[in-house]
Protein backbone atom coordinates (compact mmCIF):
# COMPACT_ATOMS: atom_id res chain seq x y z
CA UNK A 1 0.00 0.00 0.00
CA UNK A 2 1.81 3.35 -0.96
CA UNK A 3 0.98 6.22 0.90
CA UNK A 4 -0.39 9.62 -1.03
CA UNK A 5 -1.19 12.82 0.51
CA UNK A 6 -1.34 11.55 4.09
CA UNK A 7 -3.97 8.45 3.28
CA UNK A 8 -3.07 4.80 2.75
CA UNK A 9 -5.01 3.50 -0.06
CA UNK A 10 -7.48 0.97 -0.09
CA UNK A 11 -8.32 0.89 -3.58
CA UNK A 12 -5.80 1.35 -6.28
CA UNK A 13 -6.96 0.72 -9.80
CA UNK A 14 -4.29 1.41 -12.97
CA UNK A 15 -5.72 1.98 -16.59
CA UNK A 16 -8.67 -0.89 -16.32
CA UNK A 17 -9.33 -2.24 -19.55
CA UNK A 18 -12.24 -4.30 -20.42
CA UNK A 19 -13.65 -5.17 -24.13
CA UNK A 20 -16.73 -6.58 -25.13
CA UNK A 21 -17.23 -7.69 -28.89
CA UNK A 22 -14.62 -5.84 -30.04
CA UNK A 23 -15.41 -2.49 -28.67
CA UNK A 24 -14.03 -1.48 -25.30
CA UNK A 25 -16.40 -0.73 -22.43
CA UNK A 26 -14.05 0.11 -20.30
CA UNK A 27 -10.97 1.87 -21.30
CA UNK A 28 -7.76 2.77 -19.27
CA UNK A 29 -10.19 3.71 -16.15
CA UNK A 30 -7.45 4.72 -13.20
CA UNK A 31 -7.97 6.07 -9.64
CA UNK A 32 -7.17 5.85 -5.96
CA UNK A 33 -9.47 5.40 -3.09
CA UNK A 34 -8.27 5.77 0.34
CA UNK A 35 -9.22 4.32 3.18
CA UNK A 36 -12.03 5.26 5.05
CA UNK A 37 -12.97 7.60 1.64
CA UNK A 38 -16.65 7.69 0.12
CA UNK A 39 -16.35 7.26 -3.75
CA UNK A 40 -19.20 8.14 -5.77
CA UNK A 41 -18.77 6.68 -9.11
CA UNK A 42 -21.37 8.58 -11.89
CA UNK A 43 -21.94 8.20 -15.22
CA UNK A 44 -25.16 7.70 -17.91
CA UNK A 45 -26.65 4.23 -18.33
CA UNK A 46 -24.27 2.11 -20.15
CA UNK A 47 -21.14 3.78 -19.05
CA UNK A 48 -19.67 1.02 -17.56
CA UNK A 49 -19.64 1.61 -14.07
CA UNK A 50 -20.66 -2.27 -13.19
CA UNK A 51 -18.14 -3.62 -15.57
CA UNK A 52 -15.45 -1.64 -13.77
CA UNK A 53 -17.10 -2.60 -10.15
CA UNK A 54 -17.36 -6.46 -11.12
CA UNK A 55 -13.44 -5.94 -12.34
CA UNK A 56 -12.82 -4.44 -8.77
CA UNK A 57 -14.65 -7.13 -7.17
CA UNK A 58 -12.95 -9.92 -9.34
CA UNK A 59 -15.87 -11.13 -10.70
CA UNK A 60 -14.74 -10.24 -14.40
CA UNK A 61 -11.43 -10.72 -15.25
CA UNK A 62 -9.75 -7.47 -17.15
CA UNK A 63 -8.78 -7.19 -20.42
CA UNK A 64 -5.72 -5.10 -19.33
CA UNK A 65 -4.40 -3.00 -16.47
CA UNK A 66 -4.87 -3.88 -12.76
CA UNK A 67 -6.66 -3.80 -9.59
CA UNK A 68 -5.39 -3.71 -6.08
CA UNK A 69 -7.84 -3.87 -3.30
CA UNK A 70 -6.38 -3.57 0.42
CA UNK A 71 -3.03 -4.67 -1.34
CA UNK A 72 -4.09 -7.39 -2.63
CA UNK A 73 -5.49 -8.70 -6.17
CA UNK A 74 -8.47 -9.64 -6.12
CA UNK A 75 -8.14 -12.14 -9.73
CA UNK A 76 -7.87 -14.87 -9.10
CA UNK A 77 -10.38 -15.56 -6.80
CA UNK A 78 -8.45 -14.57 -3.54
CA UNK A 79 -9.70 -16.21 -0.15
CA UNK A 80 -7.98 -14.50 2.52
CA UNK A 81 -9.20 -11.16 0.54
CA UNK A 82 -13.24 -11.96 0.64
CA UNK A 83 -13.79 -11.87 3.78
CA UNK A 84 -12.08 -7.99 3.95
CA UNK A 85 -14.76 -6.32 1.29
CA UNK A 86 -18.81 -6.68 0.93
CA UNK A 87 -20.45 -6.50 -2.03
CA UNK A 88 -23.69 -5.43 -3.42
CA UNK A 89 -25.03 -6.29 -7.16
CA UNK A 90 -26.72 -4.62 -8.78
CA UNK A 91 -29.28 -7.25 -9.01
CA UNK A 92 -30.52 -8.89 -5.58
CA UNK A 93 -29.26 -12.37 -5.17
CA UNK A 94 -30.84 -14.44 -2.59
CA UNK A 95 -31.57 -17.44 -1.29
CA UNK A 96 -35.12 -18.81 -2.93
CA UNK A 97 -37.98 -18.47 -0.70
CA UNK A 98 -35.63 -18.48 2.55
CA UNK A 99 -37.23 -15.49 5.16
CA UNK A 100 -34.82 -12.00 5.60
CA UNK A 101 -33.41 -13.29 8.57
CA UNK A 102 -32.34 -16.67 6.79
CA UNK A 103 -30.85 -14.97 4.37
CA UNK A 104 -28.80 -12.96 6.43
CA UNK A 105 -27.95 -15.95 8.86
CA UNK A 106 -27.13 -18.32 5.97
CA UNK A 107 -24.54 -15.25 3.98
CA UNK A 108 -23.30 -14.94 7.93
CA UNK A 109 -22.36 -18.29 8.14
CA UNK A 110 -20.44 -18.51 4.62
CA UNK A 111 -17.86 -15.82 6.87
CA UNK A 112 -17.97 -17.58 10.27
CA UNK A 113 -20.04 -15.19 11.16
CA UNK A 114 -22.44 -15.45 14.74
CA UNK A 115 -25.62 -15.30 13.94
CA UNK A 116 -26.72 -13.05 16.67
CA UNK A 117 -24.84 -10.18 14.95
CA UNK A 118 -28.28 -10.96 12.13
CA UNK A 119 -30.53 -8.65 14.51
CA UNK A 120 -27.90 -5.65 14.35
CA UNK A 121 -27.65 -5.41 10.76
CA UNK A 122 -31.65 -6.23 10.07
CA UNK A 123 -32.30 -2.84 12.53
CA UNK A 124 -29.24 -0.75 10.88
CA UNK A 125 -31.03 -1.68 7.77
CA UNK A 126 -34.70 -1.07 9.16
CA UNK A 127 -36.11 -4.23 8.49
CA UNK A 128 -36.18 -5.46 12.04
CA UNK A 129 -40.30 -5.41 10.89
CA UNK A 130 -39.51 -7.84 7.79
CA UNK A 131 -37.47 -10.29 9.87
CA UNK A 132 -39.47 -12.91 9.17
CA UNK A 133 -41.24 -12.26 5.76
CA UNK A 134 -40.01 -14.41 2.67
CA UNK A 135 -37.83 -12.86 -0.21
CA UNK A 136 -40.19 -13.24 -2.73
CA UNK A 137 -42.62 -11.18 -0.19
CA UNK A 138 -40.49 -8.10 0.03
CA UNK A 139 -41.48 -4.87 -1.78
CA UNK A 140 -38.90 -3.49 -4.15
CA UNK A 141 -37.10 -1.30 -1.98
CA UNK A 142 -37.03 -3.70 1.07
CA UNK A 143 -34.97 -6.47 -1.50
CA UNK A 144 -32.87 -3.43 -1.88
CA UNK A 145 -32.29 -2.59 2.01
CA UNK A 146 -31.85 -6.53 2.27
CA UNK A 147 -29.18 -7.00 -0.29
CA UNK A 148 -26.88 -4.16 0.82
CA UNK A 149 -27.41 -5.98 4.65
CA UNK A 150 -26.12 -9.24 3.05
CA UNK A 151 -23.07 -7.31 2.02
CA UNK A 152 -22.80 -5.87 5.22
CA UNK A 153 -23.58 -9.21 7.54
CA UNK A 154 -19.85 -10.25 8.15
CA UNK A 155 -18.53 -6.10 8.51
CA UNK A 156 -15.79 -5.19 5.92
CA UNK A 157 -13.48 -3.17 5.76
CA UNK A 158 -14.31 -2.07 1.99
CA UNK A 159 -17.60 -1.81 0.64
CA UNK A 160 -19.25 -2.34 -3.29
CA UNK A 161 -22.44 -1.07 -3.99
CA UNK A 162 -23.81 -0.86 -7.27
CA UNK A 163 -26.79 1.67 -6.97
CA UNK A 164 -27.62 1.15 -3.83
CA UNK A 165 -30.66 3.38 -3.60
CA UNK A 166 -31.94 2.93 -6.89
CA UNK A 167 -35.98 1.77 -6.40
CA UNK A 168 -36.10 3.31 -2.75
CA UNK A 169 -38.43 5.70 -1.97
CA UNK A 170 -36.83 9.32 -0.72
CA UNK A 171 -37.45 8.32 3.07
CA UNK A 172 -35.78 4.61 2.70
CA UNK A 173 -33.09 6.71 0.61
CA UNK A 174 -32.43 9.58 3.50
CA UNK A 175 -32.17 6.16 5.74
CA UNK A 176 -29.57 4.77 3.80
CA UNK A 177 -27.76 7.52 3.71
CA UNK A 178 -27.69 7.67 7.61
CA UNK A 179 -26.47 4.02 7.36
CA UNK A 180 -23.82 4.84 4.75
CA UNK A 181 -22.56 7.92 6.72
CA UNK A 182 -22.65 5.28 9.80
CA UNK A 183 -20.47 3.12 8.04
CA UNK A 184 -17.92 5.82 6.90
CA UNK A 185 -17.83 6.71 10.28
CA UNK A 186 -16.48 4.01 11.39
CA UNK A 187 -13.60 4.02 9.38
CA UNK A 188 -14.76 1.91 6.66
CA UNK A 189 -13.86 2.72 2.65
CA UNK A 190 -16.70 2.60 0.29
CA UNK A 191 -16.91 2.80 -3.30
CA UNK A 192 -20.68 3.58 -4.49
CA UNK A 193 -22.23 3.60 -7.99
CA UNK A 194 -25.87 5.92 -8.46
CA UNK A 195 -27.68 7.70 -11.28
CA UNK A 196 -28.84 10.43 -7.87
CA UNK A 197 -26.36 13.38 -8.20
CA UNK A 198 -27.23 15.64 -5.42
CA UNK A 199 -26.65 12.33 -3.37
CA UNK A 200 -23.06 11.58 -4.74
CA UNK A 201 -23.13 15.19 -4.02
CA UNK A 202 -23.77 14.97 -0.31
CA UNK A 203 -22.26 11.75 0.60
CA UNK A 204 -19.01 11.66 -1.44
CA UNK A 205 -15.56 12.66 -0.55
CA UNK A 206 -15.11 12.67 -4.43
CA UNK A 207 -16.05 11.73 -7.57
CA UNK A 208 -15.44 9.92 -10.53
CA UNK A 209 -17.97 10.97 -13.79
CA UNK A 210 -17.44 8.23 -16.04
CA UNK A 211 -18.87 8.16 -19.72
CA UNK A 212 -18.00 5.29 -22.69
CA UNK A 213 -15.64 3.83 -20.66
CA UNK A 214 -13.24 6.50 -19.52
CA UNK A 215 -12.81 8.81 -16.77
CA UNK A 216 -13.66 12.29 -17.99
CA UNK A 217 -13.34 13.99 -14.24
CA UNK A 218 -12.69 13.32 -11.08
CA UNK A 219 -12.30 15.38 -7.95
CA UNK A 220 -14.42 16.58 -4.55
CA UNK A 221 -17.94 17.64 -5.68
CA UNK A 222 -17.39 21.29 -4.65
CA UNK A 223 -14.42 21.22 -6.79
CA UNK A 224 -16.08 19.69 -9.79
CA UNK A 225 -19.05 22.28 -9.70
CA UNK A 226 -16.59 25.35 -9.39
CA UNK A 227 -13.85 24.02 -11.89
CA UNK A 228 -17.00 23.91 -14.35
CA UNK A 229 -16.90 27.57 -16.81
CA UNK A 230 -20.31 27.08 -16.99
CA UNK A 231 -22.90 29.51 -18.56
CA UNK A 232 -25.63 30.88 -15.35
CA UNK A 233 -29.10 29.82 -15.92
CA UNK A 234 -31.45 32.82 -15.27
CA UNK A 235 -35.45 33.95 -15.54
CA UNK A 236 -37.27 36.55 -15.76
CA UNK A 237 -41.42 36.79 -15.28
CA UNK A 238 -43.11 37.43 -18.34
CA UNK A 239 -44.35 41.13 -18.76
CA UNK A 240 -40.78 42.51 -17.42
CA UNK A 241 -39.09 42.68 -20.85
CA UNK A 242 -40.15 41.59 -23.96
CA UNK A 243 -37.96 38.55 -25.72
CA UNK A 244 -36.45 40.86 -27.90
CA UNK A 245 -35.40 43.32 -24.86
CA UNK A 246 -33.73 40.40 -22.84
CA UNK A 247 -31.73 39.19 -26.37
CA UNK A 248 -30.43 42.50 -26.48
CA UNK A 249 -29.27 42.17 -23.11
CA UNK A 250 -25.20 41.63 -22.78
CA UNK A 251 -23.87 38.14 -23.59
CA UNK A 252 -27.12 36.45 -23.23
CA UNK A 253 -28.06 33.45 -25.05
CA UNK A 254 -30.54 30.55 -25.34
CA UNK A 255 -33.49 32.97 -25.06
CA UNK A 256 -37.15 31.24 -24.28
CA UNK A 257 -40.36 31.33 -22.50
CA UNK A 258 -41.15 28.69 -20.28
CA UNK A 259 -44.76 28.85 -18.97
CA UNK A 260 -44.80 32.37 -16.89
CA UNK A 261 -41.07 33.14 -16.88
CA UNK A 262 -38.67 33.90 -19.61
CA UNK A 263 -35.12 31.63 -19.33
CA UNK A 264 -31.81 32.35 -20.51
CA UNK A 265 -28.16 31.81 -19.78
CA UNK A 266 -25.34 34.57 -20.10
CA UNK A 267 -21.96 34.31 -18.34
CA UNK A 268 -21.58 37.09 -16.72
CA UNK A 269 -24.36 37.44 -14.11
CA UNK A 270 -23.00 41.50 -12.73
CA UNK A 271 -23.50 42.72 -16.56
CA UNK A 272 -27.51 41.89 -16.59
CA UNK A 273 -27.91 42.85 -13.24
CA UNK A 274 -26.66 46.10 -14.05
CA UNK A 275 -28.85 46.51 -16.99
CA UNK A 276 -31.89 45.14 -15.11
CA UNK A 277 -31.07 47.73 -12.29
CA UNK A 278 -30.83 50.70 -14.33
CA UNK A 279 -34.49 50.07 -15.61
CA UNK A 280 -35.62 49.17 -11.96
CA UNK A 281 -36.08 45.57 -12.50
CA UNK A 282 -33.56 43.85 -10.89
CA UNK A 283 -35.69 42.37 -7.98
CA UNK A 284 -37.54 39.90 -10.56
CA UNK A 285 -34.16 38.11 -12.03
CA UNK A 286 -33.74 34.37 -10.42
CA UNK A 287 -30.68 32.72 -10.96
CA UNK A 288 -29.44 29.57 -10.59
CA UNK A 289 -26.57 28.19 -9.90
CA UNK A 290 -24.63 25.62 -11.29
CA UNK A 291 -25.24 22.14 -9.34
CA UNK A 292 -22.89 19.10 -9.88
CA UNK A 293 -25.97 17.91 -12.83
CA UNK A 294 -25.17 20.47 -14.54
CA UNK A 295 -21.37 19.19 -14.38
CA UNK A 296 -22.81 15.84 -15.36
CA UNK A 297 -24.79 17.23 -18.03
CA UNK A 298 -22.36 19.31 -19.41
CA UNK A 299 -19.57 16.76 -19.66
CA UNK A 300 -21.73 13.75 -20.53
CA UNK A 301 -23.86 15.65 -22.88
CA UNK A 302 -27.33 15.76 -22.71
CA UNK A 303 -28.73 12.79 -25.23
CA UNK A 304 -29.63 9.33 -23.94
CA UNK A 305 -27.27 6.51 -24.77
CA UNK A 306 -29.13 3.94 -26.55
CA UNK B 1 -23.59 -23.56 12.07
CA UNK B 2 -20.83 -24.31 9.53
CA UNK B 3 -21.13 -23.12 5.80
CA UNK B 4 -21.58 -26.50 5.11
CA UNK B 5 -24.39 -27.25 7.65
CA UNK B 6 -25.91 -23.78 7.15
CA UNK B 7 -25.98 -23.73 3.05
CA UNK B 8 -27.79 -27.66 3.28
CA UNK B 9 -30.52 -25.90 5.80
CA UNK B 10 -31.33 -22.93 2.85
CA UNK B 11 -31.20 -25.56 0.84
CA UNK B 12 -33.92 -27.84 2.47
CA UNK B 13 -36.22 -25.21 3.65
CA UNK B 14 -36.08 -23.70 0.42
CA UNK B 15 -37.15 -27.38 -0.64
CA UNK B 16 -39.54 -27.98 1.58
CA UNK B 17 -41.52 -24.60 0.99
CA UNK B 18 -41.74 -25.12 -2.45
CA UNK B 19 -44.90 -27.13 -2.48
CA UNK B 20 -45.39 -27.84 -5.94
CA UNK B 21 -41.82 -29.93 -6.14
CA UNK B 22 -42.26 -31.62 -2.73
CA UNK B 23 -45.59 -33.12 -4.07
CA UNK B 24 -44.15 -34.12 -7.20
CA UNK B 25 -41.17 -35.65 -5.62
CA UNK B 26 -42.77 -38.08 -3.44
CA UNK B 27 -46.01 -38.87 -5.29
CA UNK B 28 -44.35 -39.44 -8.79
CA UNK B 29 -42.71 -43.17 -7.63
CA UNK B 30 -45.44 -43.63 -5.90
CA UNK B 31 -47.85 -42.72 -8.88
CA UNK B 32 -45.85 -44.95 -11.46
CA UNK B 33 -45.57 -47.92 -8.91
CA UNK B 34 -49.54 -48.15 -8.57
CA UNK B 35 -49.51 -47.58 -12.65
CA UNK B 36 -46.95 -50.66 -13.12
CA UNK B 37 -48.30 -52.76 -10.19
CA UNK B 38 -51.79 -52.64 -11.74
CA UNK B 39 -50.42 -53.32 -15.20
CA UNK B 40 -48.06 -56.24 -14.48
CA UNK B 41 -50.40 -57.76 -11.67
CA UNK B 42 -52.72 -58.48 -15.05
CA UNK B 43 -49.77 -60.47 -16.36
CA UNK B 44 -49.40 -62.36 -13.37
CA UNK B 45 -48.14 -66.29 -14.75
CA UNK B 46 -45.63 -65.21 -16.66
CA UNK B 47 -42.19 -67.28 -17.26
CA UNK B 48 -40.60 -64.86 -15.68
CA UNK B 49 -39.16 -66.72 -12.06
CA UNK B 50 -39.56 -63.24 -10.09
CA UNK B 51 -43.05 -61.57 -8.96
CA UNK B 52 -43.43 -59.08 -10.89
CA UNK B 53 -43.40 -56.41 -8.02
CA UNK B 54 -39.95 -57.89 -7.28
CA UNK B 55 -38.75 -57.28 -10.75
CA UNK B 56 -40.19 -53.52 -10.57
CA UNK B 57 -40.02 -52.13 -7.71
CA UNK B 58 -36.55 -51.18 -7.54
CA UNK B 59 -36.40 -49.67 -11.12
CA UNK B 60 -39.33 -47.59 -10.48
CA UNK B 61 -37.65 -46.23 -7.02
CA UNK B 62 -34.18 -45.68 -9.19
CA UNK B 63 -35.71 -43.51 -11.80
CA UNK B 64 -38.10 -41.82 -9.07
CA UNK B 65 -35.02 -40.76 -7.64
CA UNK B 66 -32.91 -39.89 -11.03
CA UNK B 67 -35.77 -37.69 -11.80
CA UNK B 68 -35.77 -35.91 -8.77
CA UNK B 69 -32.28 -35.06 -8.55
CA UNK B 70 -31.48 -34.92 -11.90
CA UNK B 71 -34.00 -31.91 -12.11
CA UNK B 72 -33.37 -30.55 -8.26
CA UNK B 73 -29.49 -30.11 -8.93
CA UNK B 74 -29.92 -29.04 -12.73
CA UNK B 75 -32.49 -26.40 -11.72
CA UNK B 76 -30.58 -25.03 -8.38
CA UNK B 77 -27.72 -24.01 -10.21
CA UNK B 78 -29.55 -22.44 -13.27
CA UNK B 79 -31.61 -20.51 -10.47
CA UNK B 80 -28.59 -19.69 -8.76
CA UNK B 81 -26.82 -18.56 -12.09
CA UNK B 82 -29.54 -16.62 -13.26
CA UNK B 83 -30.45 -14.38 -9.38
CA UNK B 84 -26.83 -13.71 -9.54
CA UNK B 85 -26.61 -16.06 -6.26
CA UNK B 86 -23.88 -18.21 -7.20
CA UNK B 87 -21.98 -15.10 -7.81
CA UNK B 88 -22.28 -13.89 -4.29
CA UNK B 89 -21.29 -17.56 -3.27
CA UNK B 90 -18.04 -16.94 -5.14
CA UNK B 91 -17.03 -13.52 -3.30
CA UNK B 92 -17.29 -15.80 -0.16
CA UNK B 93 -14.81 -17.47 1.28
CA UNK B 94 -16.62 -21.10 0.50
CA UNK B 95 -14.97 -23.48 -1.75
CA UNK B 96 -17.10 -24.92 -4.70
CA UNK B 97 -16.57 -28.26 -3.00
CA UNK B 98 -18.16 -27.03 0.34
CA UNK B 99 -21.29 -25.79 -1.94
CA UNK B 100 -21.43 -28.47 -3.80
CA UNK B 101 -21.61 -31.23 -1.04
CA UNK B 102 -23.73 -29.33 1.11
CA UNK B 103 -26.03 -29.62 -1.88
CA UNK B 104 -25.56 -32.64 -2.60
CA UNK B 105 -26.57 -33.68 1.16
CA UNK B 106 -29.63 -32.46 0.55
CA UNK B 107 -30.39 -34.29 -2.61
CA UNK B 108 -29.31 -37.65 -0.44
CA UNK B 109 -31.76 -36.93 2.24
CA UNK B 110 -34.51 -36.36 0.15
CA UNK B 111 -33.79 -39.26 -1.84
CA UNK B 112 -33.85 -41.61 1.36
CA UNK B 113 -37.30 -40.08 2.39
CA UNK B 114 -38.21 -40.94 -0.93
CA UNK B 115 -36.88 -44.72 -0.84
CA UNK B 116 -38.38 -44.68 2.60
CA UNK B 117 -42.02 -43.73 1.87
CA UNK B 118 -42.04 -46.04 -1.57
CA UNK B 119 -41.08 -48.90 0.37
CA UNK B 120 -43.43 -48.08 2.74
CA UNK B 121 -45.99 -48.48 0.49
CA UNK B 122 -44.74 -51.40 -1.39
CA UNK B 123 -44.68 -53.59 1.28
CA UNK B 124 -48.26 -53.26 1.87
CA UNK B 125 -50.05 -56.15 1.13
CA UNK B 126 -51.90 -55.10 -2.09
CA UNK B 127 -48.06 -54.39 -3.51
CA UNK B 128 -46.58 -57.84 -1.57
CA UNK B 129 -42.89 -56.37 -1.89
CA UNK B 130 -40.32 -58.50 0.33
CA UNK B 131 -36.90 -57.47 0.50
CA UNK B 132 -33.68 -60.05 1.00
CA UNK B 133 -32.19 -59.80 4.00
CA UNK B 134 -29.12 -58.30 2.37
CA UNK B 135 -30.26 -55.08 1.18
CA UNK B 136 -28.65 -52.76 3.72
CA UNK B 137 -25.52 -54.13 1.39
CA UNK B 138 -26.87 -51.74 -1.13
CA UNK B 139 -26.58 -48.61 0.45
CA UNK B 140 -23.45 -47.65 -1.25
CA UNK B 141 -24.63 -47.94 -4.25
CA UNK B 142 -27.60 -46.22 -4.14
CA UNK B 143 -25.59 -43.47 -2.46
CA UNK B 144 -23.76 -43.61 -5.68
CA UNK B 145 -26.38 -43.57 -8.00
CA UNK B 146 -27.68 -40.36 -6.15
CA UNK B 147 -24.37 -39.36 -6.62
CA UNK B 148 -24.44 -39.90 -10.22
CA UNK B 149 -27.79 -38.47 -11.11
CA UNK B 150 -26.74 -35.08 -8.92
CA UNK B 151 -23.76 -34.51 -10.93
CA UNK B 152 -25.46 -35.61 -14.02
CA UNK B 153 -28.03 -32.47 -13.11
CA UNK B 154 -25.05 -30.44 -12.31
CA UNK B 155 -23.73 -31.12 -15.68
CA UNK B 156 -27.14 -29.81 -17.50
CA UNK B 157 -27.29 -26.73 -15.64
CA UNK B 158 -24.04 -25.94 -16.31
CA UNK B 159 -24.59 -26.35 -19.95
CA UNK B 160 -28.30 -25.31 -20.25
CA UNK B 161 -28.29 -21.32 -19.14
CA UNK B 162 -32.35 -20.75 -18.70
CA UNK B 163 -35.13 -23.13 -16.72
CA UNK B 164 -36.56 -23.96 -19.71
CA UNK B 165 -33.99 -25.39 -21.50
CA UNK B 166 -32.57 -27.46 -18.45
CA UNK B 167 -35.80 -28.60 -17.85
CA UNK B 168 -36.52 -29.93 -21.47
CA UNK B 169 -33.15 -31.36 -21.60
CA UNK B 170 -33.47 -33.09 -17.87
CA UNK B 171 -36.39 -34.63 -19.41
CA UNK B 172 -35.03 -35.81 -22.75
CA UNK B 173 -32.02 -37.52 -21.62
CA UNK B 174 -33.82 -38.93 -18.03
CA UNK B 175 -36.97 -40.42 -19.86
CA UNK B 176 -34.98 -42.13 -22.15
CA UNK B 177 -32.81 -43.77 -19.69
CA UNK B 178 -35.59 -44.83 -18.30
CA UNK B 179 -36.50 -47.14 -21.04
CA UNK B 180 -33.11 -47.68 -21.55
CA UNK B 181 -32.59 -49.19 -18.24
CA UNK B 182 -35.30 -52.12 -17.79
CA UNK B 183 -37.48 -49.80 -15.56
CA UNK B 184 -39.94 -49.93 -17.75
CA UNK B 185 -39.87 -53.30 -18.70
CA UNK B 186 -37.55 -55.92 -18.58
CA UNK B 187 -33.89 -55.79 -20.93
CA UNK B 188 -34.07 -58.97 -21.89
CA UNK B 189 -36.85 -58.71 -24.22
CA UNK B 190 -35.15 -55.49 -25.63
CA UNK B 191 -32.86 -55.52 -28.94
CA UNK B 192 -29.48 -56.17 -28.16
CA UNK B 193 -27.92 -52.72 -29.31
CA UNK B 194 -30.36 -51.50 -26.04
CA UNK B 195 -28.99 -53.23 -24.12
CA UNK B 196 -25.18 -52.39 -24.76
CA UNK B 197 -26.06 -48.55 -25.14
CA UNK B 198 -28.06 -48.57 -21.37
CA UNK B 199 -24.12 -49.55 -20.02
CA UNK B 200 -23.61 -45.66 -20.50
CA UNK B 201 -27.09 -45.18 -18.33
CA UNK B 202 -26.27 -44.70 -14.23
CA UNK B 203 -30.02 -45.89 -14.16
CA UNK B 204 -29.26 -49.42 -15.87
CA UNK B 205 -26.52 -49.78 -13.36
CA UNK B 206 -28.15 -48.89 -10.29
CA UNK B 207 -31.41 -51.32 -11.75
CA UNK B 208 -29.05 -54.15 -12.22
CA UNK B 209 -26.94 -53.83 -8.33
CA UNK B 210 -30.38 -52.62 -6.56
CA UNK B 211 -32.01 -55.91 -8.16
CA UNK B 212 -28.85 -58.31 -7.51
CA UNK B 213 -29.21 -57.02 -3.41
CA UNK B 214 -32.77 -56.18 -3.07
CA UNK B 215 -34.48 -59.20 -4.72
CA UNK B 216 -32.11 -61.64 -5.61
CA UNK B 217 -30.04 -62.53 -2.68
CA UNK B 218 -27.10 -61.91 -4.62
CA UNK B 219 -23.91 -61.54 -2.15
CA UNK B 220 -22.03 -57.87 -2.36
CA UNK B 221 -19.24 -58.96 -4.90
CA UNK B 222 -22.99 -58.60 -7.39
CA UNK B 223 -22.25 -54.73 -6.46
CA UNK B 224 -18.75 -54.36 -7.75
CA UNK B 225 -19.43 -54.01 -11.25
CA UNK B 226 -22.79 -51.67 -10.53
CA UNK B 227 -20.88 -49.68 -8.06
CA UNK B 228 -17.67 -49.15 -10.41
CA UNK B 229 -19.41 -48.02 -13.24
CA UNK B 230 -21.63 -45.37 -11.04
CA UNK B 231 -18.40 -44.02 -9.36
CA UNK B 232 -16.67 -43.90 -13.18
CA UNK B 233 -20.39 -41.67 -14.61
CA UNK B 234 -20.46 -39.37 -11.84
CA UNK B 235 -16.54 -38.26 -12.30
CA UNK B 236 -16.83 -38.15 -16.01
CA UNK B 237 -20.33 -36.09 -15.79
CA UNK B 238 -18.14 -33.76 -12.79
CA UNK B 239 -15.52 -33.14 -14.70
CA UNK B 240 -17.23 -32.17 -17.70
CA UNK B 241 -19.29 -30.02 -15.21
CA UNK B 242 -16.36 -28.38 -13.79
CA UNK B 243 -15.23 -27.22 -17.39
CA UNK B 244 -18.14 -26.11 -18.93
CA UNK B 245 -18.66 -24.06 -15.69
CA UNK B 246 -14.85 -22.37 -15.55
CA UNK B 247 -15.32 -22.10 -19.26
CA UNK B 248 -18.48 -20.01 -19.04
CA UNK B 249 -16.35 -17.34 -16.65
CA UNK B 250 -16.86 -14.24 -18.69
N1 LIG C 1 -21.24 -9.53 -20.40
C1 LIG C 1 -21.30 -8.56 -21.33
N2 LIG C 1 -21.20 -8.86 -22.65
C2 LIG C 1 -21.24 -7.89 -23.58
N3 LIG C 1 -21.40 -6.60 -23.32
C3 LIG C 1 -21.51 -6.22 -22.05
C4 LIG C 1 -21.47 -7.18 -20.99
N4 LIG C 1 -21.60 -6.53 -19.82
C5 LIG C 1 -21.73 -5.22 -20.14
N5 LIG C 1 -21.67 -5.03 -21.47
C6 LIG C 1 -21.76 -3.73 -22.14
O1 LIG C 1 -20.85 -2.85 -21.54
C7 LIG C 1 -21.38 -1.55 -21.43
C8 LIG C 1 -21.28 -1.07 -20.01
O2 LIG C 1 -22.18 -1.81 -19.18
P1 LIG C 1 -22.30 -1.56 -17.63
O3 LIG C 1 -23.27 -2.55 -17.11
O4 LIG C 1 -20.95 -1.56 -17.02
O5 LIG C 1 -22.92 -0.10 -17.58
P2 LIG C 1 -23.40 0.74 -16.33
O6 LIG C 1 -22.60 2.00 -16.34
O7 LIG C 1 -23.36 -0.07 -15.10
O8 LIG C 1 -24.89 1.10 -16.73
P3 LIG C 1 -26.23 1.22 -15.81
O9 LIG C 1 -26.22 2.62 -15.27
O10 LIG C 1 -27.32 1.06 -16.80
O11 LIG C 1 -26.19 0.17 -14.78
C9 LIG C 1 -22.81 -1.62 -21.98
O12 LIG C 1 -22.81 -1.09 -23.27
C10 LIG C 1 -23.11 -3.09 -21.98
O13 LIG C 1 -23.95 -3.40 -23.07
MG1 LIG D 1 -24.78 -0.81 -13.81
Amino acid sequence: MNKEDGGVNAVAVEALTKVYGGKPVVDGVSFTVREGEFFGILGPNGAGKTTTLEMMEGLRKADGGSVSLLGASPHPRNTSLLPRIGVQLQSSAFFERLTAKEQLVTFGALYGVEADRVDDVLALVGLTEEAHTREDKLSGGQRQRLSIACALVHDPELLFLDEPTASLDPQARRNLWDVLRGIKDRGKTIVYTTHYIEEAERLCDRIAILDHGQVIAMDTPDALVRDLDTRVSMDLPQGVLSLDEVRSLPDVQDVREEGSKICFTATDTNAVMHVLSERGDAGHLQTRTASLEDVFLELTGREYRS
Amino acid sequence: MTAFQQISVAVGKGFVRDKASLFFTFLLPLFFLVLFGILFGAMEGSESTLEPIQYIAPGILSFGIAMSAVFASALTLVSWRENGLLRKLQLAPVSPFTILTSRFSVTVIVAVLQAALFFAVAFLPFFGLRLESTWWMAVPLFLLGVLSFFSLGILIGSVFKTDQSASAASNLIVLPLGFLSGTFFPLDFAPSWMDTVSLASPLRHMNDGMLALLVRGEGPEALLVPCGALLLFALITTGLAGYFLTRGDQ
